[in-house]
């Protein structure tokens, strides 16, 4: 019986001491405790002396695998070997990693003797920027608007969809221009996205280079099917737990339809009425089919996360989104919904609603409500929204934390100091700092400095034409006053660094920052000395740098380009740094936690209270402009000449939004508030399709009182 | 829900799991550990100097532990070496690994499937353990663990009732080590690495052993230098040993389990700072100290790049 069995139903009792040997498909809504089943049967696997090491969880994403980590870490957890935890991506790039030596040939790359060059999004960004913009002065793309970056990850995210999907890259513009139904004048944009994912794929055969859908075929395609590698998988991993099956793509299913006969036991579990990375390439009609593949298959019905007045809340929701003729008949025998909305009349404004929110926050937290029980969530998360409603709590000293999948790094001060820095270092590079970035990275980088005498100082010793400093004793004495001695000391200690740096050969650019970092500027009476922040700002700096270096230093070298020149020349362009990841390790337990409503999904943990940040948005359910991609059309059931309507487009939407409110509510415990101005955070009025599925759903009740 | 999931261990990050790295952190310096494991603060200094050759350093270790798991999955030693065709290195650790009469015995004998021979071997690569004590956790990744049957006879074994001499299965445990010099026995005896590794086998090596704990006597740790090959330094393990470091291991973690919130005391060698990245926050020095005199202290792991994949970047807009 698994240690902690108290809490369990019978009906999960049952699945998770399943035999040894069962192969399982669990499904049913979010809240009814199926991660649950998933984490006490790897338990009792355990307990019941399978090795560790033979099993294996896959989950989508690996934020979906924390329950199981938390559980595998617990000291009341066996001792033994490590169960494996990874995603098909990490799993495709485990195995090229190891299986390397036998496949490079027949993979088709240039260089069969040389090890593989793994690429991030930023570096395969880098050189597809490389290879198309050239392409852009000869007219490609002439036809549509959009960023530069954003056109290069939609090649890539392309060539990604190809590889989860399972069809051939060189069949992209096909499957784009068979569904187009607008202006024939597409066509060609579609012909050049074609191409631009040719040269890379051709680039990165003739380099090495693997970005994450090259991973995927060189596995699925080389590795997965030679006997030592299938073998070894096939011993390593007797037991297979996955985790949000709806959630994965369908190479994903392709492998386990596969390898499941093979195994001794497997837990599929699916989360019913999800798939919130279809942008992704989730796919869960497909991955649904494995449930035939499964020997056992059982539902859990039971919540334990939603209330039930929350879940009429959900109900009458997701009946209001529904057309007309598939709404149920079926009265909503509840007239309590525990909803709370922000008073029309006194936030007309985007500002006002927010005040509102916070007002709610506090409340809740008086009465004893854990901030960490509490998400405000919206559409997107813009910096503006995080910084207004993080100041507001942080006022109130209620914590809180916002995690957006990414900020951008080069907007950080720390980073744009250092890149001044080092552009003041490298003179060679030809990139001379603007008087008033100098100021800003002096302010940065020297404690106490103020802008005031920030800028006296760069006004006296900087020479912008040739972008040197002088000394601090050369300044007339009154104004060295002005500055105070003590900050000039610290000026000319930094001064005479750099100095003693320009006089020996340069340093790698990721070498120059940890050494700057660690010799002057976390030193005492410099800027980042004590400050943690800006620790992690340089720290996530130097891994982008060093990645960066890994990834193309060879053909930088070979034509004579600096390397740092270039990356600050990508940084200015937004192709580098413009996005980065942070830690999810790092937060707070009992915060508040800000987010983007699918981010919040895919963290998988029910809370008591959600707030919904502007809820007339059309960023609720509205896909972001594509030109050159397609989720839908690029996927595995959408059929080959059918074109993609303006039907299409609104059943998709209201189906996104329809998943997304059954998700969030069935992760909501006791109450949702409500935020709505009349004005958006654009200064726009919206009337989008969520507030009016609720004002329906309202109605309706009402009707019925 | 479970009672373990809520578990939270005075001010250590949910769910943190001791390895001999970051109990060796702690005995070297209390800070670096605060700083390090319970706070988590990132402070991206240079640890050694020259920048690039620590940089070489470390990724030659890496590529080394990689080119080792890989022979041990079958693939073919000389398609491995390929890999590295360049870098002189590499290839000579490449040579010494493949051509060590002490493990070069092992791997002949691994694929003999002589019956006179009486014994088989099976290599696990990469192996991870872990296994609670106390109320907190501890894991240790084997770079090879090689587990070896003596086929012993049925009267033998009715004869076996001591554990002086345990017949039956044994398992050594490897572990690479690609620094320059090889430091003497009495500083190994007391890394943390020493006691931790066989230990945890003896603990949480059961599933390996058809599911019989290991008798310390069975096990033996030996630290194989890339550039040394003939000089392995062995550990056989003993009953004696494995009380005295539960001991150890159990007080030291009730000493770890008491630190408050204040600033835990820094190192009292104060040497150690110079290879330490935390020196400017703790007003311990401004350079990096030489490579050559830290290497020994640094245990080099597989996978030292660090991990960003697509999974990361799931939720970025396109």
């Amino acid at each position: 019986m698994p240690p902690n069995s108290i809490h369990l139903t019978p009906e999960q009792l049952a699945i998770i001491e399943s035999p040894l040997d069962a192969k399982i498909f669990l499904e049913g809504h979010a809240g009814t405790g199926k991660t649950t089943v998933g984490v006490e049967r790897v338990l009792y696997l355990l307990e019941s002396g399978i090795p560790g090491n033979e099993i294996l969880l896959l989950v989508p994403q690996r934020t979906l695998a924390t329950p199981y980590y938390e559980a595998l870490r617990s000291p009341s957890t066996t001792a033994g070997g490590a169960v494996t935890v990874l995603t098909i991506g990490g799993l495709a790039k485990r195995m090229v990693e190891l299986f390397w030596p036998l496949i490079p040939t027949e993979a088709g790359f240039a260089n069969p003797d040389r090890p593989p060059t793994f690429l991030t999004l930023e570096t395969a960004q880098y050189y597809m920027a490389h290879l198309v913009r050239p392409l852009l002065d000869q007219g490609y793309f002439e036809s549509i608007t959009i960023e530069r970056n954003r056109l290069y990850s939609q090649i890539i995210d392309n060539l990604n969809k190809a590889a989860v999907v399972g069809f051939p890259h060189t069949e992209i513009s096909q499957r784009l221009k068979s569904a187009w139904a607008g202006d024939p004048g597409q066509a060609h944009v579609y012909e050049d996205a074609q191409h631009c994912a040719h040269l890379f794929r051709d680039f990165c055969l003739e380099h090495n280079l693997l970005d994450f859908s090259l991973q995927l075929e060189v596995f699925f395609n080389h590795i997965w099917p030679a006997p030592i590698c299938h073998e070894y998988l096939q011993e390593s991993y007797r037991h297979l737990i996955v985790d949000n099956l709806e959630e994965d793509v369908p190479v994903t299913f392709d492998l386990l339809r596969e390898c499941l006969p093979e195994l001794e036991s497997g837990l599929l579990i699916f989360d019913l009425e999800a798939g919130y990375r279809r942008f992704m390439g989730a796919d869960p009609q497909t991955t649904y089919n494995l449930k035939n593949r499964c020997g056992q298959q059982a539902t859990l019905f039971e919540s334990f996360s939603a209330s039930g007045e929350v879940q009429n809340f959900g109900y009458a929701i997701a009946q209001a989104l529904l057309p007309e003729e598939e709404r149920s008949s079926e009265d909503i025998n509840n007239s309590s919904f525990p909803i709370h909305h922000s008073p029309l009349d006194s936030t007309r404004y985007y500002p006002q609603m927010l005040d509102w929110i916070v007002e709610q926050i506090a409340l809740l937290v008086e009465d004893g409500v854990p901030p960490g029980e509490i998400v405000v969530l919206s559409s997107y998360l813009s910096d503006a929204l995080r910084f207004s409603l993080t100041e507001r709590l942080e006022e109130l000293k209620i914590p809180a934390y916002s995690h957006r999948p990414s900020r951008s790094l080069r907007e950080e001060p720390a980073t744009q100091a250092l890149l001044t820095l080092a552009a003041l270092a490298h003179p060679q590079w030809g990139l001379i700092p603007s008087k008033f970035d100098l100021a800003y990275a002096f302010i940065q980088s020297i404690a106490d400095l103020d802008l005031v005498r920030a800028q006296l100082l760069t006004d006296i010793v900087y020479q912008e034409r040739s972008g040197s400093l002088s000394p601090f004793d050369q300044i007339k004495p009154e104004t060295q006053e002005r500055i105070t001695f003590k900050l000039g000391g610290r000026y000319e200690a930094m001064h005479a660094w750099l100095e003693a740096y320009t006089q020996a050969p340069p340093d790698q650019l990721d070498h120059f920052f940890s050494r700057i970092f660690g010799e002057v500027l976390s030193q005492p009476g410099f800027g980042f000395h004590a400050d943690y922040d800006a620790g992690e700002v340089t720290a996530n700096l130097i891994e982008s740098v060093r990645k960066f270096r890994w990834a193309v230093g060879d053909s930088l070298d070979a034509e004579s380009i600096p390397l740092g020149q270039e990356y600050l020349r990508m940084v200015d362009d937004g192709v580098i740094a413009a996005q980065y990841i942070f830690s999810w390790q790092t937060q707070p337990e009992d915060a508040v936690f800000l987010a983007p409503a699918y981010t919040f999904l895919m963290r998988n943990r029910p809370v008591e209270y959600q707030f919904w940040l502007d809820i007339g948005s059309r960023g609720w359910y509205e896909r972001i402009r594509q030109p050159l991609t397609h989720p839908y059309v690029l996927s595995r059931r959408w059929d080959l000449n059918r074109p993609w309507t303006d039907s299409d487009e609104y059943d998709a939407s209201r189906d996104s939004l329809y998943r997304l409110v059954l998700g969030l509510i069935r992760r909501c415990r006791s109450g949702i508030y409500l935020g709505l101005s009349e004005l958006g955070e654009q200064g726009y009025e919206h009337k989008g399709l969520l507030i009016r599925a609720i004002d329906r759903a309202l109605r309706s009740v009402n009707s019925e009182q | 829900m479970r009672d373990n999931l809520q578990h939270s261990t005075f001010n250590l990050p949910t769910g943190f799991v001791f390895s001999q790295s970051s109990l060796q952190d702690y005995v070297d310096c209390q800070r670096r550990f605060q700083l390090r494991y319970i706070q988590q603060r990132a402070w991206p200094a240079i640890e050694a100097e020259p920048a690039m050759d620590t940089e070489l350093y470390m990724q030659r270790g890496s590529q080394f532990h990689h080119m080792a798991h890989q022979y041990w999955l079958g693939i073919p030693a000389e398609k491995i070496a390929r890999q590295v065709e360049g870098d002189e290195v590499l290839s000579r650790w490449w040579q010494n690994f493949v051509g060590s009469k002490d493990f070069g015995s092992l791997v002949k004998h691994s694929d003999d499937s002589d019956e006179e021979n009486s014994r088989s071997l099976k290599p696990l690569p990469e192996i991870s353990l872990s296994a609670p004590i106390g109320d907190l956790r501890i894991m240790a990744k084997y770079d090879l663990l090689i587990l070896q049957t003596l086929r012993v006879s049925e009267e033998d074994l009715a004869h076996d009732d001591t554990s002086e001499n345990p017949k039956g299965l044994n398992a050594t445990i490897y572990d690479w080590k690609t620094s320059r010099k090889q430091p003497n026995r009495e500083w190994l005896i007391h890394r943390l690495q020493t006691r931790v590794y066989p230990y945890l086998l003896a603990q949480a090596g059961a599933q390996l052993n058809g599911g019989e704990p290991f008798k310390p006597e069975q096990i033996e740790m030996i630290y194989w230098y890339t550039d040394f090959p003939d000089q392995p330094a062995r550990f056989p393990y003993s009953q004696q040993q494995f009380d005295e470091d539960e001991a150890y291991l159990t007080g030291l973690l009730a000493e770890i389990k008491s630190m408050g919130e204040e600033d835990a005391p820094l190192a009292e060698d104060e040497r150690r700072c110079r290879f330490c990245v935390y020196r400017s926050l703790c007003n311990r020095g401004v350079e990096a100290g030489p490579l050559e005199e830290a290497e020994g202290d640094w245990e080099v792991e597989e996978g030292f790049e660090l991990e960003l994949d697509f999974d990361d970047i799931a939720e970025i807009e396109y």
